[in-house]
């Protein structure tokens, strides 16, 4: 039952823990594995269907196969026709059929009356959200997601920024890869990589920016290292702040000081110039040099080379082997690596980059250095960051569902984007605000703030993710929230989660293969699926609520939920020119909704040449990586490699190489210096440890799925802090004992674990924020990059201290 | 085993020079020192025998805390620590390639429901039945690169050599902290970790079911997936459970005889995985949910 998740669910895991003590003795585990329901004797393969979708979980996009047998998931296999993973899937993707299944499924809508949820029925929730958004729209905000199919997310932006005439809609992207954003943005002039995971294939060397791939990416690790299996030789370098499994198969460790990877950046630029190693012919063709200003922009201000020369030449080797805590033959190494010309390297990152208070920074560096080198533009040759969201890229990036964004790249304070949208859109002049909304830091700050403040939020709305475990600071960004009277949050999710215990409305979510959607992965593949099964309950898509919402609006007499010609903003017809009623649930499934609206969307993408395939072509294949141009026979091709001549279409003939959104509109790429800035909290004497947060194999996100999935609970059942041995034992503390950590904006008790998983260097902890018992992101800081307004989850300063009972 | 005795000294035509005399007999001596050596070296080494059988104590709500280093060495902690660690019991003898296999029905079942218990479904990789305490595939290899037989566990051969990055997709059937559950501090109001797993209905496909036969005598067609299964000994050779063993283990070349099923095995060039042989579409269309518009809520 939901109830239980708030109150009983808490004093039922209490009563429970002796038993719970007991039976993780873990030989017992082993000895007494659980009965598979039904027994054996099922030969059932000829009745199962089989059907093609991207895996649910992270960003890479593996394509799987899903056997569904009676409206019910039975079985998941590595679809051997994707060329994402070529058959192979992780652990969690070969489990991510059991997603559904979860006994604590919702399936209906609760509302909260006198402190408890109550079910209510889908009509009053509409009308309950509806009358909220009405009584004072520019107080709602709509927090998003990049687990948002792009259909869904497209609806909410359009409902949003062309309905509500309101900015405030964000996704958790911002959490995970906007200083990636405004890396791309800022050196190439259009966001997303240039090339795909084809360089996993062909790169010699793989240099890992604070990426622990093997754990977070495995089946594109494993596609690399089973070509060193094959006896092909890729030499792994790991810079990485503590030893993780990635350091396990890595050739070269090189245990660096959180921060450092500016330094170390700048450190390989000043080397490739003091040897004169660097690329001149490319540079001189395709680049210009670019300097931070002062004070620090994102788009900075044109230098020479002698003025980056300059710039760069503070960071020599010694000094960088100062900051960085890395040995002079350490960066010796780094700066022979990208002086070799013969070898082609990869680099490639994801949260360690991004998830920094100079993320725009060190993205914009790591992206120098490949330019500055020439080490770009060939297969396996080149700069990558990849996500962590299955439709991070497709939902967030392309379909613009951040703040100042709108779809295909344009902006809403951009008078010209604005009226591009509004013709697409039919609306009226003027109906898009030319105001950017809050990002996400700044909303749930205004979310937990009196109702009176400049710019509050009293009514948010979340769909597909969990901010009450996920955002940072969370007594302050999240659980104030309870402090302040008016504040309404509506929850759209699949399972009760910290989120919902929080939530006034909760509305229960079909999932997956629950319906239909798209996705786009980290090398710009749009994937394609249907619905194979029907949600439980009472469940329903998170487009439809959004429509329907949208349309229960325009029945009280919101203007903005009809275009300029008086129509509904999801108006849709049949081939006779009758409306659907698709805000109608019992109607919803007469056409495809998914197709029209990504149909709709799909004008946008030709504006930044990120030209998306036609929903039939898309569903036929297992994805296609954009831009995906007709070809003469009709055929649809996809792009490779952006900007290359020979591979991109919209490169001319001749040109080699053409960055056609350039900044300096020459077509040209930047090299960025940036300095090394450093981190606003550091250990001191009161908190002397660095604190690290992030993921391991077995989970996901914040859990809320991975937890609910027998076999990956139990291999990692719960949180645990990663201590150093020589700390440990100077503490009195080990493996398994209690400690409670502490920083300056909140503290957790938790298990300590020596050596496992991954092992710190002394002075650091690692704890992982899957654990919805253990939240880890009370303690985190909520400190962000200027420019990509994405907090650093990476490092704070924390003591730790074993408890006494 | 009998020590022998230092050699004889040699004879006494050598003792003109009484420098060489005791260099011979130095000479003797080293000779026979080495001797000694070297056939002690090459006797049967001495078992060494554990009086007391070491069993972990039964872990309590407050002393669940894992062994200091000093404790290590008394302790057996390893993957295989609830074993006695004789060596010598749990010595097989070599698989016969031509001794006569066994195999009823009933050794079936149970080998297939023995299978299953590390399986979430048919298909799903199998997790790890032990504790990983070493994370790199050559570990892993070191037993499953050939398959083991040790006492009455097995080590599978692994199927799929070419993929070898174990640990993405074999995880431990629980796993979690080294030795030490998490227990409930008694002075905290924290909840308890781990709490009870959450109850799942999801129901997998369990098993294949048997190959079919064209005629009575003829080979069985493969009757499960043959995908990153690429080695047909490490379910069905010598060192595999008894019940799924081959009773013809000197043919190897499996495929040979019996054919896999396309149908089952999804080929790319059989679009049998349709729901209908008749439709043209490869895939679910919408039309069949628009016949389905009113979900059963």
């Amino acid at each position: 039952m939901f109830e239980t998740h708030s109150t009983d669910r808490r004093l039922f895991l209490k009563a429970s823990a002796l038993a719970a003590a007991a039976s993780l003795a873990r030989d017992s585990l082993f000895a007494a594995p659980p009965t598979p329901p039904g027994g054996v004797e099922l030969p059932v393969i000829p009745d199962v269907t089989w059907n093609k979708a991207p895996c649910r979980f992270c960003g890479t996009g593996c394509h799987v196969m899903v056997g569904v047998k009676n409206d019910r998931v039975v079985a998941v296999t590595g679809d051997r026709e994707a060329d994402v993973n070529k058959g192979l899937l992780c652990v969690k993707g070969y489990h991510v059929g059991m997603v559904l299944y979860g006994e604590d499924r919702l399936r209906t809508p609760f509302l909260r009356k006198d402190g408890q949820l109550v079910p209510i029925s889908w009509e009053e929730a509409i009308a309950v959200i509806a009358q909220k958004i009405h009584a004072a729209p520019q107080k709602f905000a709509f927090y998003g997601s990049g687990q948002w199919t792009i259909p869904e997310g497209y609806a909410a932006n359009k409902f949003m920024k062309g309905g509500l005439s309101n900015n405030h809609i964000d996704p958790n992207a911002r959490l995970c890869m906007a200083s990636a954003v405004t890396g791309y943005i800022s050196t190439y002039g259009v966001d997303e990589p240039y090339n795909c995971y084809d360089d996993l294939d062909h790169c010699d060397a793989l240099v890992l920016w604070g990426n622990n791939f093997s754990e977070m990416h495995p089946v594109l690790f494993s596609r690399v290292v089973d070509r060193r299996l094959r006896g092909q030789k890729v030499e792994l370098i790991d810079l990485t702040t503590r030893h993780t499994r990635t350091s396990q198969q890595a050739d070269h460790v090189l245990l660096m000081q959180p921060q450092s990877d500016l330094a170390i950046a700048n450190c390989i630029s000043h080397q490739l110039l003091e040897r004169n190693a660097w690329d001149r012919e490319f540079v001189e063709k395709h680049c210009h040099f670019r300097g931070p200003g002062n004070p620090q922009t994102l788009k900075g201000e044109a230098i020479t080379l002698g003025q980056f020369q300059a710039s760069v030449a503070e960071y020599t080797v010694t000094k960088t082997a100062q900051i960085s805590g890395l040995s002079e033959q350490q960066l010796t190494m780094l700066g022979d690596l990208f002086a070799d010309k013969s070898r082609k390297i990869t680099s490639l990152w994801c949260m360690g980059v991004n998830q920094h208070t100079q993320g725009t920074a060190i993205n914009n560096l790591i992206h120098a250095i490949h330019l500055l080198s020439g080490h770009f533009g060939k297969p396996g040759d080149g700069p990558q960051s990849l996500t962590g969201q299955p439709s991070a890229c497709g939902t967030v990036r392309e379909v613009g569902t951040l703040a100042h964004a709108l779809p295909g790249d344009l902006r809403v304070d951009d008078e010209k984007g604005r009226h591009k949208a509004e013709e697409i859109w039919k609306l009226p002049a003027g109906r898009i605000n030319p105001k950017p909304g809050h990002h996400t830091v700044l909303m749930w700050e205004k979310f937990c703030s009196p109702s009176d403040v400049e710019g509050a939020i009293d009514t948010m709305w979340v769909q597909v993710t969990n901010p009450g475990q996920s955002l940072p600071n969370l007594h302050k960004l999240f659980d104030k929230k309870a402090e302040f009277e008016g504040k309404f949050l509506i929850v759209s999710d699949v399972y009760p989660t910290a989120t919902t215990a929080l939530a006034d409305l909760v509305l229960p979510s079909a999932m997956w293969v629950e319906k239909n959607g798209i996705f786009g992965n980290s090398e710009r593949r749009t994937q394609q699926w249907f619905r194979m099964v029907k949600p439980p309950g009472e469940a329903r898509d998170d487009c439809w609520q959004t429509i329907a919402v949208a349309h229960k609006l325009m029945e009280m007499g919101h203007a903005g939920m009809q275009d300029r010609d008086g129509q509904f903003l999801f108006h849709q017809a049949d081939a006779a020119g009758k409306e659907i009623p698709v805000w109608d649930w019992s109607h919803y499934y007469d056409t495809n909704v998914d197709e029209r609206l990504y149909e709709e969307y799909r004008q946008f993408s030709t504006i930044k040449h990120k030209d998306l395939a036609p929903y039939p072509v898309l569903a036929k294949s297992r994805g296609l990586r954009w831009p995906v141009v007709q070809q003469a026979d009709g055929s649809w091709k996809e792009t490779t490699y952006r900007f290359v001549e020979g591979t991109d279409p919209y490169v001319a003939p001749g040109k080699g190489f053409q960055f056609y959104h350039s900044v300096t509109q020459d077509d040209r790429a930047l090299i960025w210096f940036r300095p090394y800035v450093a981190p606003p909290e550091m250990p001191d004497s009161e908190y002397p440890f660095w604190l690290d947060t992030g993921r391991v194999l077995e989970h996901w996100h914040t859990g809320s799925m991975t937890m609910r999935i027998p076999p990956l609970r139990r291999a990692m059942p719960a949180a645990y802090v990663e201590i150093n041995i020589d700390d440990a034992n100077r503490l009195g503390i080990r493996s398994g004992e209690q400690v409670k950590l502490q920083t300056r904006r909140g503290e957790l008790v938790i298990a300590a674990w020596i050596d496992g998983r991954g092992s710190c260097p002394p002075g650091h902890l690692f704890v992982p924020f899957f654990d919805e018992r253990k939240l880890i992101n009370r303690l985190t800081l909520e400190a962000h990059c200027p420019f990509s307004k994405e907090p650093d989850y990476k490092k704070c300063a924390a003591r730790v201290a074993k408890v006494l009972s | 085993m009998s020590t022998p005795r230092p050699q004889e000294a040699p004879p006494a035509s050598s003792r003109s020079l009484g420098v060489g005399r005791s260099m011979t007999i130095g000479g003797a001596i080293a000779v026979g020192i080495g001797l000694v050596g070297f056939l002690v070296g090459i006797a049967e080494p001495v078992i060494p025998q554990r009086a007391v059988k070491l069993v972990a104590a039964a872990p309590t709500e407050s002393s669940i805390v894992a062994p200091s280093y000093r404790e290590i060495t008394a302790l057996t902690v390893g993957p295989n620590r609830t074993w006695t660690s004789n060596l010598a019991s749990l010595k097989q003898p070599s698989p016969d390639l031509f001794a006569s296999v066994a195999r009823t029905p009933a050794m079936k079942e149970a080998a297939l429901r023995d299978r299953l218990r590390t399986r979430a479904f048919d298909g799903a990789p199998p997790v790890i039945p032990h504790f990983v305490e070493q994370q790199s595939a050559q570990s892993c290899l070191v037993c499953h690169g050939e398959g083991l037989l040790l006492g009455n566990r097995i080590a599978t051969k692994i199927s799929h050599p070419h993929y070898a990055n174990c640990l993405g997709c074999h995880v431990e059937q629980a796993g979690g902290l080294p030795i030490a559950a998490p227990v409930v501090s008694v002075n905290s109001s924290e909840e308890p970790a781990p709490g009870p797993i959450p109850g799942n209905v999801f129901a997998g496909l369990l098993r294949a079911g048997p190959g079919t036969r064209a005629m009575p005598g003829a080979p069985p067609t493969i009757p499960h997936t043959a995908h990153l299964r690429g080695d047909c000994m490490s379910c069905h050779g010598l060192i595999a459970r008894p019940g799924l063993r081959t009773t013809h283990p000197w043919l190897q070349n499996c495929a040979q005889c019996h054919a896999t099923a396309a149908e089952i095995d999804r080929f790319p060039f059989s679009t049998g995985l349709t729901t209908s042989a008749a439709s043209e579409e490869p895939f679910l269309s919408t039309k069949q949910f628009r016949a389905d518009k009113k979900p059963s809520l």
